[in-house]
């Protein structure tokens, strides 16, 4: 699905949501994860936070009684109410005179419909991903109609200055997590170990490694933090608007140097992948990128997530949570050898562990290129939501 | 530390000590003085919401002391974290969108439901079954208006 389309679809329908019912003062809409997907034009991005962080928290405890379907704030002047849409969290906050059956159905309504809408017209992204992890077994992908390009997405340059520079890698780029996300969901298996930064402004293109923020500061604000090292190699500074890509494995540089490959020439990445070329196996798919480990076993890139609902508490701590799909392709290629532990390494600091293996149990997360790993596991790893770690089978 | 147990199982524990079900003693504590009035109602009248059918818990923190009843003593952690963190919540949305003060919240989960009221000093969260008429609830506990 186009991501721009996305987000004008959802913002417009909140909009057309309060001119409909202006007793609705606020709008706006979350991800499953609690990553804000829209907003309406009333709501600023310090407020967006705020409710982000809230919301956050709330579902976090909310496990106790399921998970959380709809919540409602009273107060003395107005409500919020909070309620779930198949994967979305619609927040409105309306007065108290407002009709409840009007608040609470208009966006119920209206916003999957436009969300059907825009899936109709840009179908490629989220079916195919859909069908590419349902599937392993199948050997060819189908050409979709609409081929999205890798798209590029708008940041603007924030100095790198962090624990003062400690522990920070100047070659690489630290983004928001959210676009590590949508990029896992748009490309599935194939590996992203790398981006292209393009500074419209001076023409010059690089490509380095990346990193999720440390911390939440920036999250949501559309900015990239970015060393000395890589500016200068931009020619850019602070406050600077630059482009990223995701370079795909297929399209990566074998010989290219972090930081250090850059193009005076204002043009697009060239050897951009199409989702109507044809893709390899998933078996090739994920062994592409990974030269160093496939004498043996095939590697995984996948997103640390926590082990939320009862799992985080009754979990067995001393297992990572792998994908069904994941464990089947294994399974498929090694045969009758037995697969009950995996390593996963950290890939800032190449911390390594080996553990025992489980599906992940939470059908939501299936596809999503994550694996959700208990807190004691996490320390050991000194990693943490959000980060990307690299998982290879243990054949006996 | 004062702990008290009655016959279905309602834990009084003194403000700031750790909610602990294996250690709870039998009538240990001194008889209650002072109690604040407000309080003692309160308590009262969930006491009888308690008999309600599809109720399975509440926890009641006044000023310095909390009641809790759970059915399953198992999740009285959890109801207690997600009571503080929704009150936590309503403090901080009520200031973000300025809602004024907080009068209730519902909490609609996949399993169970939960009612929150917060009456100043005393505040108050139901837990119940997703059937439950939780309106009624809110009728028996809100203050009537003079």
């Amino acid at each position: 699905m186009s991501t721009e389309a996305f987000n004008l679809a959802l913002k417009s329908t909140l909009n057309e949501i309060r001119n409909v019912c202006p007793d609705i003062s606020n709008i706006l809409v979350f991800g499953e994860n609690g990553e804000i997907l829209a907003k309406d034009e009333n709501t600023t991005q310090v407020t967006m936070n705020d409710t982000q962080e809230t919301f956050r928290a709330l579902a976090e405890r909310a496990t106790a009684v399921g998970g959380i379907e709809s919540v409602t704030f009273r107060g003395t002047e107005s409500k919020v109410n909070i309620i779930q849409v198949d994967d979305l969290y619609i927040t409105t906050v309306s007065s108290n005179d407002a009709d409840e059956k009007t608040v609470s159905n208009l966006p119920r309504v209206m916003i999957p419909t436009t969300l059907k809408i825009v899936q109709n017209i840009y179908p490629a992204t989220k079916i195919q991903h859909q069908e590419a992890t349902l599937k392993p077994e199948t050997e060819t992908y189908e050409p979709q109609p609409i081929a999205p390009e890798v798209q590029a997405s708008e940041f603007t340059v924030e100095n790198l200055t962090v624990f003062g520079g400690f522990m920070i890698n100047p070659e690489t780029a630290y983004i928001d997590r959210a676009l590590i996300v949508q990029w896992a969901e748009i490309y599935g298996d194939q590996p992203i170990k790398q981006i292209t930064l393009e500074a419209p402004s001076t023409g010059k293109t690089t490509q380095c490694k990346f990193q999720p923020f440390k911390g939440t500061k920036y999250e949501n604000r559309g900015i990239v933090q970015l060393s000395e090292k890589i500016q200068t190699t931009l020619n850019v500074k602070k406050g600077t608007k630059v482009l990223i890509k995701p370079v795909l494995e297929a399209q990566e540089d074998p010989e290219a140097v972090p930081t250090e490959k850059t193009d005076n020439t204002k043009k697009p990445i060239e050897k951009t992948k199409t989702r109507n070329e044809p893709i390899q196996t998933p078996k090739t798919d994920l062994f592409r990128g990974f030269d160093e480990y496939t004498r043996d076993a095939p590697v995984i890139q996948v997103m640390v997530e926590n082990l939320g609902g009862l799992g985080g508490l009754l979990g067995n701590p001393d297992y990572v949570r792998v994908d069904r799909v994941v464990i089947a392709r294994w399974k498929e290629m090694f045969g009758e050898k037995e697969i009950k532990e995996v390593t996963v390494e950290e890939t800032i600091f190449g911390k390594k562990i080996r553990c025992k293996l489980q599906p992940i149990k939470d059908s939501q997360l299936e596809g999503k290129g994550v694996t959700q790993i208990p807190e004691k596991l996490q320390q050991m790893l000194q990693t943490k939501k959000g980060a990307l770690v690299l998982i290879k089978p243990v054949v006996k | 530390m004062a702990k008290k147990r009655s016959m279905n199982d309602t834990i009084t524990v003194e403000e700031g000590v750790v909610i602990e079900t294996q250690e709870v003693q039998e009538d240990i504590s001194p008889p209650v003085e002072n109690e604040d009035p407000d309080y003692a109602n309160l308590l009262s009248a969930i006491q009888e919401i308690r008999k309600r059918t599809g109720v399975v818990g509440y926890i009641l923190k006044g000023d310095s002391k909390v009641t809790v009843d759970i059915d399953d003593p198992a999740k009285i952690i959890d109801y207690a974290m997600l009571s503080s963190q929704t009150f936590e919540s309503a403090k901080t949305l009520a200031a973000t969108f300025r809602t004024g003060d907080t009068e209730n919240i519902l909490i609609e989960g996949k399993n169970l439901k939960v009612l929150c009221l917060d009456l100043g000093q005393n505040k108050i969260s139901i837990f119940m079954k997703k059937s439950t008429d939780h309106t009624g609830i809110l009728r028996a506990l809100a203050p009537q208006p003079e």
